[in-house]
């Protein structure tokens, strides 16, 4: 028997639940870890499919660099078996120790500081499997590291939010991990400094595996990872200060950079009772951006090379809202009970409506999401 | 509609040099690189400006006239093929470099951009742009991202989609829509994602914002001679256990050696039965590690020649054979048919030995050239179209192919599309709930299927 609990969850733990659950429901939100709580709130009126139960790695081929998993599996059950062989998610999904599951990580189209090297997850979902709103399993994608065949409908499912459909397996393309890393960082007076030695890394031949930036009391700290093999890394070390411009810089040992990596990946930098914002952005607007922020004392991290600004928002939305748009930027609400999922200027468009129209006829499953406009 | 008015609308927006409607002048785009196929339209606009495509989708949308986007022509599946009494709007001058932004390391093209160009344009900055098919020095983003072209180095770098940042596209119906942005950051579903591969059925792409990378300081080219293509096979798969992540791993057959030998003398060893090609790029001292690391592989290997790439101009001679290999193959036949299949890395080898036993069972024989870091097969099946029943026998032979690589857990197609040339194939591949959504999506875009009418869907 499905196991439902006292918030008439489901948490199916086979597919003929899973399929039934989804067929009989009216409105219908799938949810994973619940990491992303502003993502996983459920809309009144909606019912929940729980997808604790649905877990396990299908198909794992360290040689292929492909893994195929249950959307409910945690990420960090797939990260461990990867590492056993050497491997990794290359775009470094977030809030793997706070529970974050595959499906979760796929439907919030979130990325990790780490995505600068290869890639966000848009770039490593090979295959997706998911279950339409009539109850009808359909497969997209494929599980090989190089597919054209037919509408890319894996990379449609990134960032969804679970609006098309619920998740059931994914295949990823994975990679080697680096055999070694080293993180430095580098200070500078003013965003503008730091940002100029940013473009010089990214420009530079040097393996940059993240790049962030952490705004601080009178200083902007550029931090970044190298990797690669050990004896590499050393002479990549040394030709580091030719694209820093003489700015003071910080080795972390080998266990403080786990903790400053963990710290950016798990936002432990912010506290949950705030809300925190994904704003997508480039190092120009976001040097814009920052002349705004830079009075307010938010707490705020920009990361990959300044196309994503993670802001940590404690006061009325409606000022950040304003502020986005007058940037004519958007932002995603990951954390916090904001009444839409999305902020600023953003609008859904034509090509999308068609495709929300196409997929779910009914709206069955615009549940988690609060669009800023409900018609998508 | 009659044809008059067809031509009415379209002598509106283009003068009559660029409205091309004589026979003489049709017959060159009635087909692309998939010569076996050909049909003639009935009008071709060589358009300059994007507001001129708008128009032109415009007028066919209130027409009900299918049209056909082109760029140079180069698809292997038939993808840009003609409509029989349809538009085909030429997108060659539509080929802006609207911006370089080494910076945020960005390129904005208009569609009708020669791949090479933008990496020509990129060059000063240190950039390039990474997808690099063997039709690169013509081929056009537009048709890159119609069809999600990959290339000889996506084992590291992705395909085509892993490139494209942003698009500026007009739909079946006329209405231009921007996707995406400048930010390799987003939030909201893919639209990008999914607009990049959908073969021309969601309408044209008229420009497009690419991704940039650092042009990779160094890079090592190593050339292993096999006496059979399971050894070279094997190679690949140490290489690929050991950890190191190649930009390019190459394998071509002895038929390939041949062909390409012929062509442009790149110094392959004549009898050797697989050759693979394999090249690290990146960091100076990084590429420097892994060589050691590769060369390793390679002489514990049972390869019986090794060369390694002295400096820039060998590496390339290596290239050019390598990325010549269709074209040369088409000195030992009259015809050939390219196959573009997916298997598993590790099945590789088995996949090939099916494949020669099917040519045998066609008596027909089969070159192989393939991206063997990637499991992308590219079997060239040779056989001479002027003797009756050898051509229906040869799609035989390459359906076969596909249902081999299907059956091995892979793909129809890794990088050259459906298009006209596999559309047949697709239900191997994915179930009718599959294609039924598939459908769904294209219908709701495209209520009329004018957009690349007849590509992807079986007719």
């Amino acid at each position: 028997m499905p196991h439902a609990d006292h918030d008439h969850r489901m948490k199916p733990g086979d597919f003929t639940e899973l399929q039934g659950k989804v067929r009989d429901s009216a409105k219908l939100v799938f949810q994973g870890g619940g990491t992303k709580n502003a993502l996983a709130a459920i809309p009144e009126g909606f019912a929940c499919l729980d997808l604790a139960n649905w877990t396990g790695i299908t198909d794992y081929e360290p040689d292929e660099y492909t893994i195929t998993v249950r959307a409910g599996t945690p990420v960090a059950t797939v990260a461990d078996v990867l590492i056993e062989n050497g491997q990794c998610l290359p775009f470094d999904p977030l809030l793997v120790e706070a529970g974050a599951t595959i499906g979760g990580s796929v439907a919030s189209g979130l990325n990790g500081p780490g995505r600068y090297r290869y890639g966000g997850v848009r770039d490593f979902l090979l295959g997706v499997k998911y279950l339409d709103w009539k109850g009808d399993l359909v497969s997209g994608g494929g599980r090989v590291v190089k597919n054209a065949a037919g509408f890319d409908l894996p990379k449609l499912m990134v960032g969804s939010l679970g609006m098309y459909g619920g998740l059931v397996e994914l295949t990823f393309k994975v990679f080697p991990r680096p055999i070694s890393t080293i993180t430095v960082g580098a200070s500078y007076p003013t965003y503008d400094q730091a940002t100029a030695a940013m473009v010089q890394l990214t420009l530079s031949p040097l393996e940059i595996f993240k790049l962030d930036i952490e705004p601080g009391a009178r200083t902007y700290t550029l931090w970044f990872q190298l990797g690669g093999a050990p004896e590499a890394l050393e002479q990549q070390r040394v030709r580091l200060t030719e694209y820093l411009g003489g700015a003071e810089t910080q080795d972390l040992t080998a266990m403080n950079e786990d903790i400053f990596w963990h710290t950016a990946s798990e936002f432990l930098w912010t506290s949950p009772s705030t809300t925190l914002v994904k704003v997508p952005l480039t190092p120009k607007k976001a040097a814009l951006l920052e002349d705004d922020l830079v009075e307010s004392g938010h707490s705020r991290r920009y990361s990959c090379a300044g196309n994503v600004l993670w802001l940590s928002w404690d006061v009325e939305l409606g000022s950040l809202d304003s502020l986005l748009s007058s940037h004519n930027l958007a932002g995603l609400v990951v954390w916090g009970s904001a009444k839409r999922a999305v902020l600023g200027a953003w609008e859904p468009g034509e090509f999308a409506r068609r495709i929300k129209r196409a997929l779910d006829p009914e709206n069955k499953f615009y549940g988690a999401v609060k669009w800023s406009d409900s018609r998508i | 509609m009659t044809r008059d008015d067809l031509r009415d609308g379209l002598a509106a927006i283009y003068p009559a040099e660029r409205l091309l409607t004589n026979p003489a002048q049709l017959v060159s785009y009635e087909s692309d690189a998939l010569t076996s196929y050909r049909e003639r339209p009935a009008v071709v606009v060589l358009a300059e400006t994007q507001a001129e495509v708008i128009e032109t989708v415009g007028v066919c949308h209130a027409l009900g006239v299918p049209f056909v986007a082109r760029g140079s022509g180069t698809s292997l599946s038939g993808g840009s093929l003609p409509v029989p009494g349809g538009v085909v709007i030429a997108l060659n001058r539509l080929n802006r470099i609207i911006k370089i932004d080494p910076d945020e390391r960005i390129a904005i093209v208009e569609t009708g951009v020669i791949n090479l160009e933008v990496t020509k344009a990129a060059a000063p900055y240190g950039l390039l742009y990474a997808p690099d098919p063997s039709s690169q020095p013509i081929c056009t983003i537009g048709g890159n991202l119609a069809f999600n072209s990959g290339g000889a180095h996506c084992l590291k770098y992705g395909m085509t989609s892993n490139h494209i940042l942003g698009l500026r596209v007009v739909l079946p119906d006329g209405e231009v829509v921007d996707l995406g942005g400048e930010s390799v950051e987003s939030i909201g579903p893919d639209l990008v994602g999914l607009y990049v591969g959908s073969e021309g059925l969601f309408g044209i792409a008229l420009q497009a914002t690419l991704r940039l990378l650092p042009k990779p300081e160094a890079s090592q080219t190593v050339l292993a001679a096999y006496n059979s293509l399971a050894a070279a096979g094997e190679t690949v798969s140490e290489i690929v256990a050991s950890g190191l992540v190649p930009a390019a791993l190459e394998i071509m057959d002895n038929l390939a050696i041949q062909a390409a030998e012929a062509a442009v003398q790149a110094g392959y060893p004549l009898d050797c039965e697989g050759l693979l090609i394999v090249e690290l790029d990146g960091e100076e001292a990084s590429v420097a590690h892994d060589f050691v690391e590769l060369m390793r592989i390679i002489h514990a290997s049972e390869a019986y020649q090794v060369v390694v790439a002295q400096d820039a101009d060998e590496r390339l001679q290596i290239w050019k054979g390598r990325k010549s290999a269709f074209s040369a193959v088409g000195r030992l036949s009259p015809d050939y048919i390219v196959q573009d299949g997916v298997v598993p890395r590790s099945r590789l080898s088995e996949a090939l030995l099916d494949i020669q036993h099917l040519g045998d069972k066609y008596e027909l024989r089969v070159a192989n050239v393939f991206h063997a870091g990637d499991g992308n097969l590219h079997p060239l099946i040779l056989f001479d179209g002027r003797t009756p029943g050898v051509l229906e026998k040869a799609e035989q032979l390459a359906g076969d192919i596909l249902q081999l690589c299907v059956d091995y857990g892979g793909s129809i197609t890794g990088e050259h599309g459906i298009g006209m040339e596999k559309r047949a194939f697709m239900p191997l591949m994915f179930s009718e709930v599959d294609m039924d959504t598939l459908h769904t999506i294209h219908r709701q875009i495209d209520p009329q299927g004018l957009s690349n009418q007849g590509k992807m869907f079986p007719s």
